[in-house]
């Protein structure tokens, strides 16, 4: 079960490049970051996933092999794309009721009470919202098309850390009642750790990590010890970044075997943010499922 | 899903998926043609009703083709009072129809793309080449309503003038009776939309359907209009011209069928001139001087009977570039838009 796989994908804008030979298989029923910098790819990987955008080279679908933009994709389907473009001119209900007639089953009770409990009145012109209220009314459109899966955008980049948390508590609220697929983007990592159950990294238009997040963090460590006894040390584990500070040598390691603490050194837990940022500085370094993971080797 | 009017708006038509988001979006721009064709009917009528009463007053509609004395100052006076209105109202309204289908049509797909809110739109369960045809067709379809509309109250305006201009002429009534105002209104909007679409900035895609819509109706009305039929060619008698036709060209020419040149016929005319100098009834010697010596009068002309023929031709010219423009649009939004 799937929700979106790509082949090779690529993507090319005049003569540069969005996404280059992107392979990847997302797992249907999870909660996905897709994490990476500015001008990773991400947006790109999305608006293929949802049938706005065409890829140059390669193969995407959606929801087990169907066509992203055909009809049953864009039915299951539910976006919420950066910014949370909504008509700034309409207002709550005519967003809702032009949702409503675009939509084979909507579900407009459950669009009203969302909006009810967020104390968003119905009758104000979308323009006028707070960006906290206006990304709420975008995920309450969304939600209340009842998706198999929904895929977000950045979704939370412009809001403050309040609205942030809001809009998120929402969201999850929702996964927890209905178990809808999600797939969310986002450059903010802090933010992912208490949502996401699946981590996919892209970096320079590829796929640079991809795996379960639990299993992700339990095959790494962080590695500290003298700065100068780094570099024998390394050569015995799978570094995938390390740098030094003054006399003190911090490496983020994978272990995939159990392996003993070197002398003078402490392995500790890592986190999902520490482990993001380790590989978005190593970019060479990756961290991939099944077949794909041989690539490491070659790239290491 | 039936879903109940939200408190505060107005919900005049009772329709419901696509349609209502049709009118719900572009309900400004479409009351913006009705405000600027209500504007200009509205002076017809007050204008048309004094006009009309005038022309019945002074006995016009019995004049057949004006002969007589009577008629002749009816018609003289009815001009003067009438006629500088008639020649400049089709001015502008020959130019209405590319200010309408510019800005109704333009802002369709440009305005989604400007403020990126075509991917709230086309990721919707109703696919976006759905979302892109009816929009066009509903527009279209009440842009030609609004125009047929209008166009039938300019020709109930018009009315009294046919027996002395014509409808025929180029350039008048012509441009706003009929079908060609219709046609040519549905043409600006559906170039508005494909523009719009291909330079994904509303305001540049009103500018350059204007430019085209002018570019094209002027040199179709100026190259291949008159080609739309074989003009009749007719001798005049001398001082003599078909009144409610439209005059293509006219000449005169010597026994051997030579064109002559101004230059020739002023040189003529000098020496007619001369001539009937003497004669008791100076102008009949001057005309009998051209008779004598095989010079004859001609013109071309469109006659005013073929009026619907080349309105016809005309409208559904441009209702199959519409209809071209139209599905250039859904193909462009399928493909390239996003």
């Amino acid at each position: 079960m799937t929700a979106v796989e790509a082949q090779a994908v690529g993507k090319r804008y005049g003569r540069t490049w969005a996404l280059r030979d992107c392979t990847l298989a997302v797992p249907s029923g999870r909660v996905v970051a897709l994490v990476g910098p500015n001008g990773a790819g991400k947006s790109t990987l999305l608006n293929m996933a949802v049938g706005l955008t065409t890829p140059t080279t390669g193969r995407l679908t959606v929801l087990d092999g169907t066509e992203p933009g055909s009809s049953t994709a864009l039915d299951g389907i539910a976006f919420v794309a950066q910014d949370t473009p909504l008509y700034p001119n309409l207002s709550v209900a005519d967003t809702l009721r032009l949702v409503a007639n675009l939509s084979n089953r909507w579900d407009e009770a459950n669009a009203r009470q969302r909006l009810a409990d967020l104390d968003i009145p119905l009758g104000r012109r979308v323009g006028k919202l707070s960006g906290g209220q206006h990304a709420q009314v975008a995920l309450a459109v969304a939600l209340a098309r009842h998706p198999e899966f929904l895929i977000l955008d950045e979704p939370v980049a412009r809001l403050d850390p309040l609205a942030r948390h809001d809009f998120m508590a929402v969201l999850m609220a929702a996964v927890a009642d209905e178990g809808l697929s999600v797939l969310l983007s986002s450059h903010v990592v802090a933010e992912l750790e208490r949502v996401c159950d699946y981590l996919v990294v892209l970096s320079r238009g590829q796929v640079q990590v991809a795996g379960d997040v639990d299993e992700l963090v339990a095959t790494h460590r962080v590695l500290t010890g003298p700065a100068g006894e780094l570099d024998a040390v390394a050569s015995a584990f799978d570094v995938v970044h390390a740098h030094s500070a003054e006399r003190q040598a911090i490496a983020l390691v994978r272990i995939t075997r159990p392996v003993p603490t070197p002398a003078g050194w402490r392995l500790d837990e890592t986190n999902l943010e520490e482990l993001v940022l380790s590989y978005l500085r190593a970019p060479r370094a990756s961290a991939l499922p099944g077949p794909l993971g041989e690539r490491r080797a070659m790239s290491a | 899903m039936t879903i109940a009017a939200a408190g505060t708006g107005w919900t005049l038509p009772r329709v419901r998926g696509l349609t209502w988001i049709t009118w719900r979006q572009h309900r400004m721009a479409l009351l913006g043609a009705v405000a600027v064709l209500g504007g200009f009917s509205v002076f017809m009528l007050v204008h048309g009703m004094a006009m009309h009463r005038d022309y019945h007053r002074l006995g016009l509609g019995s004049c057949g083709s004006f002969t007589t004395d009577a008629c002749q100052n009816a018609l003289g006076s009815f001009q003067h009072r009438y006629q500088s209105v008639t020649d400049f109202l089709p001015v502008p309204l020959a130019f209405v129809p590319a200010l309408i289908g510019a800005f109704v049509g333009a802002p369709i797909v440009a305005r989604e793309l400007e403020s990126g809110t075509f991917r709230f739109a086309w990721t919707q369960a109703t696919d976006r080449v759905r979302w892109t045809v009816v929009k066009l067709t509903v527009l279209t379809v009440v842009l030609a309503g609004l125009a047929l509309a209008f166009s039938a109250l300019y020709g109930w305006w018009f009315h009294p003038w046919e027996p002395i201009l014509g409808r025929i002429q180029s350039g008048k009534a012509y441009e706003v009776e009929g079908v060609v105002f219709a046609a040519r209104t549905v043409f600006a909007f559906a170039l508005g939309a494909l523009l719009g679409a291909v330079l994904r900035r509303t305001l540049v895609a009103m500018a350059v359907t204007l430019a085209v819509w002018i570019g094209v109706v002027l040199s179709s009305a100026i190259y291949l209009r008159p080609h739309i039929m074989a003009p009749v060619v007719a001798q005049l008698s001398k001082g003599g011209f078909i009144r409610n036709g439209w005059t293509l060209s006219s000449w005169m020419q010597d026994a051997s069928g030579h064109h002559l040149s101004s230059g020739e016929q002023d040189a003529l005319g000098r020496q007619a001139g001369t001539a009937a100098a003497n004669a008791a009834d100076q102008r009949a010697a001057y005309d009998q001087w051209f008779v004598q010596h095989g010079y004859t009068n001609w013109t071309k002309y469109q006659p005013n009977s073929r009026f619907w023929h080349f309105q016809l031709v005309e409208g559904v010219a441009y209702l199959v570039l519409t209809l071209l423009l139209g599905a250039a649009t859904v193909w462009w939004v399928r493909r390239r838009a996003a």
